[in-house]
This record gives C-alpha cells, sequence and structure tokens, in this order.
C-alpha cells in the first residue's frame, strides 16, 4: 500500500516539473500582467511621474465619461452582430460542404478559409481602399443599387463597413470547428431519424444540432472573446471614426494609454472588459451544460 | 609540437591581459526617429563623435516614429539605459514638466552661458522646437519646419486659373480656387479641391490651430488655450471656416481618400496644407511631378493676424538618467552638427553657428535643395503658428478633431459643437 501511494505522489511531482515552463510563461506573461493592469486600475499614472492612489476614482469616471458609455456600447453592437453572422454563416458553410450536392468541396474550403491566414492589417488596409468612394465595392454597390453609402465617412455605414471585413476575414476559421464538430455526429442518428421519418430540417433540429452543442459553445465562446477584443481591423481601417462611430473598447483603452498617457483608466478599462467576458462565459457555459439547446 | 603549445599558451595569456587591463568604454545611448533618407547622416555622427572621443561608444537606436515617445517614456519609467532622446514640440512639454531632461549645460558645447548656447540657433527656434519650460532651455533644435500651403499648377491651368496670380491668399480665395479644382464624375467626386488626413485629428487640429491664432485666440499655451474658450465667437467662426470645406463649399469629400499627402501626390486633391520644406522628398515617391506642384504661404483672415502655417520641430534632450549629462550635451552638439547634409535632403535644421565658431546652415545650400525657399518658406518660417505646448496637448488635439469631426460627419451645428467643445477643454483642465 505505502509502495502505491508513493509512486503517485512520485507521479505528481514529475507531473508538476513538466508542467513547470508553461506555468511559468503563463503567469509572467498572462498572470502577473492581468494582476498589475488590476492594481493599476486604482492608481493615476502616466509612466513619467510616480503613480498616485486614487482608488475608485476611475472606474467612477468611467460610469460617467460619454466616451467609454460609448465605446461599450459599440463594441457590444459590433460583437453581436459579428458573432451572430461568423456563426451562422460558417454553421451553414459547414453544411453545404459536408453535403454530397456540392462539388469541387476542398477548393471551396480553401478560397473560404484563405483570409484566415491573411495578415489583419493587410486585409484592413486593402478593404480600406476598397470602401473608398472610387473604390471598387462602392463601384459595385452603385452599379447594382444607384447609390452607395459613404462607407467609411457615414457613422451609420462605418460600423457594418467593419463588420463585413471582419466576418470575411474569420468565418473561414469557425467553418473549420463546425465541419469538425459535424464529423462526430454518429451516422447512425441519422440513418435512424430518417427511418423515423425525419426530414432536413428536423433532422437539423433533432439531431445536428443537439449533437454538436459543445462545438457550437466552443465556437460562440471562443467567438465572442476574439470579437470583443477586436483592435486591428477598426484601427487600421477608420482609427475608431467617422466621429466615434467605430471606437471600440479596445481602441479606446489603446488610445487612453498610448495617446493620453492615462495609464491607470486605461487599466479600469480593461477590468471592465474582464468582468464582462467573464460574466459572458460563465452564463454561457451554463446555458449549454444545462441542455436548454435543441429540447 | 612543444614550441607551438607554448606559444598559444604564452598568445593567450597576453590576450587575456591585454583585454583585462582595457578600460571599459563610456556608452551614450541616445533614441531617435528612424527615416530612411536621414538615418546615413545620423549615423555619420555616430562615427564623428567616436573619433573624437575613442572611449565613447555611441548606441544610436532608431525607433518609427509613431511608437518613439511611448517608448521612451517606457524606458524612463523604467529607469532603464537612456543618454538622450529626441522629441518633438507637440510631446514635450509632458516630459519637461515631469523634469525627465536636464537643462542645457554649456559646457557640452565650450561655451560659458546657456545664452552663448541659444545665439547658435535661429532666434526663438528652441522655443518654437519646444525645448524651452518654465524658464529654462532643455533642447536642442534638430528640426524647425512649418506647415505651408501646396497646390497642384497643372490643375490650375486645366480649370482655366494662372499660377502666377491666381494663388490664393485669404481663405475665401481659397475656397474658391478649390472649387475650381474639383473634379466630378457621374455624381462621384473624383478629385479634391483640397483635403485634409480624415483619420487622423492632428493634422486637422494644426490647420484649424493656425485658422484660430489667426483670428486672434491664443492656441500655443495652456493658459492661452483655456482663455480661448471663453471666445465663442472666434472659436464659431474657425470651425465654421474649416468644416465649410466639407458642409458648404463641397471641396473635400472625406470618402474619396484619408491620407492627404499622398491623396495630394497621387493627384485625387488639387491642394492641401500639411506639408514643409520635406515635402518635395515625399512627393519624389508619388505620381505628380515637382514641376507641377508649388507651396504657396498659408491663406489669411483679411481681418486677422499675419501668421503663416503650423511651425514643427524636434529637440534632443538629456535624460535625467543621463551618466555624464556634459558628454552628452557634447554628443548631441556633433548630432546637431551637419545641417547642411540635412537640408540637401529637404530637412531644414535651425543651426546658425557650429561650436567651433563657423557657419552651420549654408543659406545658398537651402535655396538650390528647396525650391521656393526664399519665395515661401523663409517668410514663413519667420511667422509660424505655434503648436500647443501643454500636458494634455494630445487630449485636446482630440477634443478639437472630436469638434469638427461632430460637424462634417454627423451634421452637429457649429455652434452646439463649439459649445460640446468648451466643455471638453473645460474637463481636460480642470
Amino acid at each position: 500500500m505505502q509502495k502505491a501511494s508513493y509512486s503517485v505522489t512520485r507521479l505528481q511531482r514529475h507531473g508538476y516539473v513538466f508542467i513547470l515552463p508553461t506555468l511559468i510563461f503563463f503567469s509572467l506573461f498572462l498572470i502577473y500582467p492581468m494582476l498589475s493592469a488590476f492594481r493599476l486600475s486604482f492608481f493615476q499614472w502616466d509612466l513619467l511621474t510616480p503613480q498616485k492612489f486614487v482608488g475608485v476614482r476611475n472606474f467612477a469616471a468611467m460610469a460617467h465619461d460619454p466616451q467609454t458609455i460609448n465605446s461599450y456600447l459599440r463594441t457590444l453592437h459590433f460583437s453581436v452582430i459579428s458573432v451572430v453572422a461568423i456563426n451562422l454563416m460558417a454553421f451553414v458553410f459547414a453544411l453545404l460542404f459536408g453535403s454530397r450536392l456540392i462539388r469541387h468541396k476542398n477548393l471551396l474550403q480553401s478560397l473560404v478559409f484563405l483570409p484566415v491566414i491573411l495578415s489583419i492589417v493587410a486585409v484592413g488596409v486593402v478593404w480600406e481602399f476598397m470602401y473608398q468612394s472610387t473604390g471598387i465595392i462602392s463601384i459595385v454597390t452603385r452599379a447594382i443599387f444607384g447609390a452607395s453609402p459613404a462607407w467609411l465617412t457615414s457613422t451609420v455605414a462605418a460600423p457594418y463597413a467593419i463588420i463585413i471585413t471582419f466576418v470575411w476575414k474569420s468565418v473561414g476559421y469557425y467553418m473549420v470547428i463546425y465541419i469538425a464538430g459535424l464529423l462526430d455526429v454518429p451516422v447512425s442518428l441519422y440513418e435512424a431519424s430518417r427511418m423515423d421519418g425525419a426530414g432536413f430540417w428536423a433532422q437539423l433540429y433533432y439531431v445536428t444540432i443537439p449533437s454538436i452543442k459543445n462545438t457550437i459553445a466552443l465556437a460562440v465562446i471562443s467567438c465572442v472573446i476574439f470579437t470583443f477584443g477586436q483592435f486591428s481591423i477598426q484601427y487600421v481601417i477608420t482609427k475608431g471614426g467617422p466621429s466615434r462611430s467605430t471606437e471600440i473598447l479596445s481602441l479606446l483603452l489603446f488610445r487612453q494609454a498610448f495617446e493620453f498617457s492615462k495609464f491607470g483608466y486605461s487599466a479600469a478599462i480593461s477590468v471592465l472588459f474582464f468582468v464582462t467576458l467573464l460574466v459572458f462565459s460563465i452564463f454561457q457555459l451554463r446555458l449549454f451544460k444545462s441542455g436548454t439547446v435543441g429540447g | 609540437m612543444v614550441k607551438r603549445l607554448v606559444f598559444c599558451f604564452v598568445g593567450f595569456l597576453v590576450l587575456v591581459a591585454f583585454s583585462w587591463g582595457a578600460a571599459p568604454k563610456k556608452v551614450i545611448v541616445h533614441y531617435h526617429w528612424t527615416e530612411t533618407i536621414y538615418d546615413p547622416i545620423d549615423l555619420n555622427a555616430v562615427k564623428i563623435f567616436e573619433k573624437k572621443h575613442p572611449d565613447v561608444e555611441v548606441k544610436l537606436l532608431l525607433l518609427p516614429d509613431g511608437d518613439r515617445a511611448n517608448i521612451i517614456r517606457t524606458v524612463l519609467a523604467a529607469n532603464g539605459q537612456i543618454d538622450s532622446f529626441a522629441l518633438t514640440n507637440g510631446e514635450s512639454a509632458e516630459f519637461l514638466s515631469a523634469g525627465q531632461a536636464v537643462p542645457i549645460d554649456p559646457k557640452g558645447f565650450g561655451k560659458s552661458s546657456v545664452d552663448d548656447v541659444v545665439k547658435m540657433w535661429t532666434p526663438g527656434a528652441i522655443q518654437t522646437c519646444g525645448g524651452y519650460w518654465d524658464g529654462k532651455y532643455y533642447g536642442i533644435p534638430f528640426e524647425l519646419s512649418d506647415y505651408v500651403g501646396w497646390i497642384n499648377v497643372a490643375f490650375m491651368k486645366e480649370a482655366g486659373l494662372n499660377p502666377k496670380t491666381d494663388i490664393p491668399k485669404t481663405w475665401a480665395d481659397f475656397v474658391t480656387v478649390a472649387k475650381k479644382l474639383v473634379k466630378v464624375d457621374n455624381g462621384v467626386t473624383v478629385r479634391n479641391g483640397f483635403m485634409c488626413n480624415s483619420k487622423e485629428g492632428i493634422f486637422n487640429f494644426l490647420v484649424i490651430s493656425a485658422m484660430m491664432e489667426q483670428l486672434g485666440l491664443d492656441w500655443g499655451t495652456e493658459k492661452g488655450m483655456i482663455a480661448s474658450m471663453s471666445q465663442t465667437d472666434a472659436l464659431v467662426r474657425g470651425l465654421k471656416t474649416y468644416t465649410d470645406f466639407v458642409t458648404t463649399d463641397k471641396i473635400w469629400d472625406p470618402a474619396l481618400a484619408n491620407n492627404d499627402r499622398e491623396g495630394f501626390g497621387t493627384g485625387k486633391s488639387g491642394i492641401f496644407l500639411t506639408g514643409g520644406t520635406w515635402y518635395w522628398g515625399v512627393l519624389d515617391t508619388y505620381s505628380v511631378k515637382r514641376k507641377d506642384v508649388q507651396p504657396f504661404p498659408y491663406p489669411r483672415f483679411p481681418d486677422g493676424k499675419d501668421i503663416g502655417g503650423m511651425g514643427y520641430g524636434n529637440c534632443l534632450y538629456v535624460s535625467r538618467l543621463a551618466k555624464d549629462p556634459a558628454l552628452t550635451f557634447e554628443w548631441l552638439d556633433t548630432m546637431t552638427s551637419q545641417p547642411n547634409e540635412f537640408i540637401k535632403q529637404g530637412l531644414h535644421q535651425p543651426r546658425v553657428w557650429l561650436s567651433n565658431g563657423k557657419q552651420a546652415l549654408d543659406p545658398t545650400l537651402a535655396r538650390k535643395y528647396i525650391p521656393y525657399y526664399d519665395q515661401v518658406f523663409k517668410g514663413e518660417l519667420a511667422k509660424p503658428s505655434v503648436w500647443l505646448s501643454s500636458t494634455k496637448g494630445n487630449q485636446v488635439t482630440s477634443a478639437v478633431w472630436d469638434a469638427i469631426s461632430r460637424v462634417i460627419y454627423q451634421n452637429t451645428g457649429v455652434e452646439d459643437s463649439v459649445t460640446q467643445l468648451q466643455s471638453d477643454v473645460k474637463g481636460i483642465y480642470q
């Protein structure tokens, strides 16, 4: 008996040794910066003068700052629409490429996935040119509809211009996740449902979606986290304009820190970020765990 | 074999003794910005200084301009290795007010007083370049430029205008000329009469700042900026003049392009207002040719002050962390001793005398390498508008850009936008 427990403890110690490098890496580059940011959110600091403790003043200022409120709402708007569009499109593509009706599947899948591997900065620069009044998107829109919105200089159109670019860039990645999830669904379930007289939509609702519940949870949660923290597309294409209509939280956080040198306030915004995503993730996990999806 | 071994061993001992005995070099670490055409000149300054001081090694860190100030800020916060650094006049106030630089030490220039050092540069240059704060001189000017207007004379001729007589002198003329340069194709503007950068607020701030100073507002100092917020009529007039370019005069469609320097260089705009002498070199990278371009003095208000485009520059500073401030100032002296090399690349350095008493910038070189230097740049450099020197300059710039954006992108009334601006600036300086 003593011998068995001795070898289990030794095994555990060896296990810790193996995960030590990763633990050190995450502690240095994730945990420590995160805790530092939490701490900094209670201070006022511009890096040039000593840190000044201000308590919750940064958080109080955030609650009354129209720019922060605007950015938060813009982020929610951007995230909700993007996440729904990306996941719907990715799921549809996955279903399409899983069916026997589509030919040249590999080529089409590659084309859908290609934007994912492109540099996001290069994507932003090219799409910015395409959105200009003499750019290809404006030309095509005018040709089809007779007029084109001022994609990047209209406070109404600019957020959607960003969303379109971001969805185009991201959908391929989530398509792969959904394809993997669909491949895991046992064929016998479809055969059984077919024998019970289920058509396509019934199979989709009663077989496919419940079977890939975990895949949907993974895709949606990771999509929300990634989308909420998005920065590059807005920074490259509009820099938060026109008139702050595309200034999402990460961009505001960046400006507060690196343009206005308000590192404490910027840290407070990052805490708001963290809390929002934490609440969302907990809610999402509970929702998918409860088995309410698919009946 | 034994002889060879002994020989090698003795040689090794000699090497160890030599390197052990050699004194470590003093190191000066300087943070600067990188620009392809200027970098070789800066590196040459390192060679000159190291030749004069064989016991000194200069580490010249050439950084992307957009990141430079924040990198310097971070190194200073970490008490890292930083002996000297470069800042623009829009950046310096924050650093100087926080005591991050040391006042000029005349010993570094072989002079006995700060005044003697100041006299080596054109009068007022240190102030304009942001190197003067709270009664003391800190910065050594590295660049002094000013914005002038740039117009495409080929487009003027195409529109039936005469480049010799129709260059705009007032803002009203400016609009009249710009309207004729606009080109519309099937309802879409394919060439702006004028454009400014529609993404970066700073350029719009610098143009409108010149207008405001022409209207008598002091936008060059913190006190002046705060006081100007009570002069609503002038604020409304300045903001309206600028935003009318988009909303009423229709000489600027922001949807066509966002970068004014690129837009002008590629023929998407007939006029722009954010270029200095250095723009000649930039223009050479675009399709519009030098022969089709002419700089001109900033337009004026007929009843306004005779003030030109924004004067801006860079200064070099010795850090509070410098190991040997006097030696570091001597390094900065060397760094700023090649104005004739820089002028060939279009960069104007306002140095009149070198430390050895010789003439610094040769005016004939300026005339040779900078087209229109005598006719436009020299005169405008003497009466530039002043870039706001404030620890909260970036926040004010952002508030002014918000005021402009509200009008041109959200159709807010000018008066309402000015009211919001007044409230924003008050909040910034509270």
